[in-house]
């Protein structure tokens, strides 16, 4: 289980992730409504980190909210809409108003 | 078979028996591991982080951060589960100066953005990180 960095990125972009940059990182903050959720992540611009395997997916786990790395893995590879993520949140209670 | 090799391994085992203590209790050392080279992923200890370095100078922790440190295949890991930050490097340096980056990120991220803008988790995390620091 691995995902390409490039994809993580693009696919996090595409389902309510805003991006901030930093010297090393790309942070990635999950908004809906106009505010920031708390599901928050990174990815770091090595050469070690061209590629997430399991073990850096799940590392994303807790910062994305989500209960197993499978779920990360779906997120980050497309399995996953961004309405379902969000619906996800909303079942967990881990978006209140 | 010659019954002598069971009679030998009788006296044997009541022997070993007779010198072994009557209150044998375990030492109550950690589970024996394997070296590096052998089973590659471990983990420390969790280890506190009192100061945080950036640029030239020295934010110190009103209280100190516990780390967990460990190692996966070729990549070190510093972990705080309850701020929901991990570090990762070549080193278990490298993995805590990164993780350390992550907590000045942040820090700066909730104390510049107001509640207004926050919901949920993020205001929680808001809460663990707004009394962080005192500055040097």
């Amino acid at each position: 289980m691995q995902v390409d960095r490039r994809v993580i990125e693009s696919s996090l972009l595409s389902k309510g992730f805003e991006k901030q940059e930093s010297s090393h990182h790309t942070y990635f903050h999950h908004i809906y409504v106009g505010k920031y959720t708390g599901a928050t992540t990174y990815t770091s611009r090595g050469t070690k980190y061209k590629t997430y395997n399991i073990g850096l997916l799940g590392k994303m786990k807790k910062q994305l909210l989500l209960g197993s790395t499978k779920d990360v893995y779906d997120l980050c590879s497309c399995p996953m809409t961004g309405e379902a993520y969000l619906q996800y949140l909303k079942d967990n209670n881990k978006i209140t108003n | 078979m010659n019954t002598s090799i069971i009679e030998n391994y009788n006296a044997d085992l009541a022997d070993r028996l007779a010198s072994t203590p009557l209150h044998y209790q375990c030492s109550g050392l950690s589970a024996v591991t394997t070296m590096d080279n052998i089973g590659g992923n471990w983990a420390y200890r969790p280890a506190p982080i009192f100061t945080i370095p950036v640029d030239a100078r020295k934010l110190l922790m009103k209280k100190p951060i516990s780390v967990k440190v460990s190692r996966e295949d070729d990549l070190f890991f510093a972990e705080n589960e309850t701020l929901r930050l991990y570090g990762s490097g070549s080193t278990h340096l490298e993995a805590i100066e990164d993780f350390c980056k992550h907590l000045m990120y942040f820090f700066e991220h909730y104390k510049n953005t107001p509640d207004s803008k926050l919901m949920g988790e993020s205001l929680k995390l808001k809460e663990l990180y707004k009394d962080l620091f005192l500055e040097e």
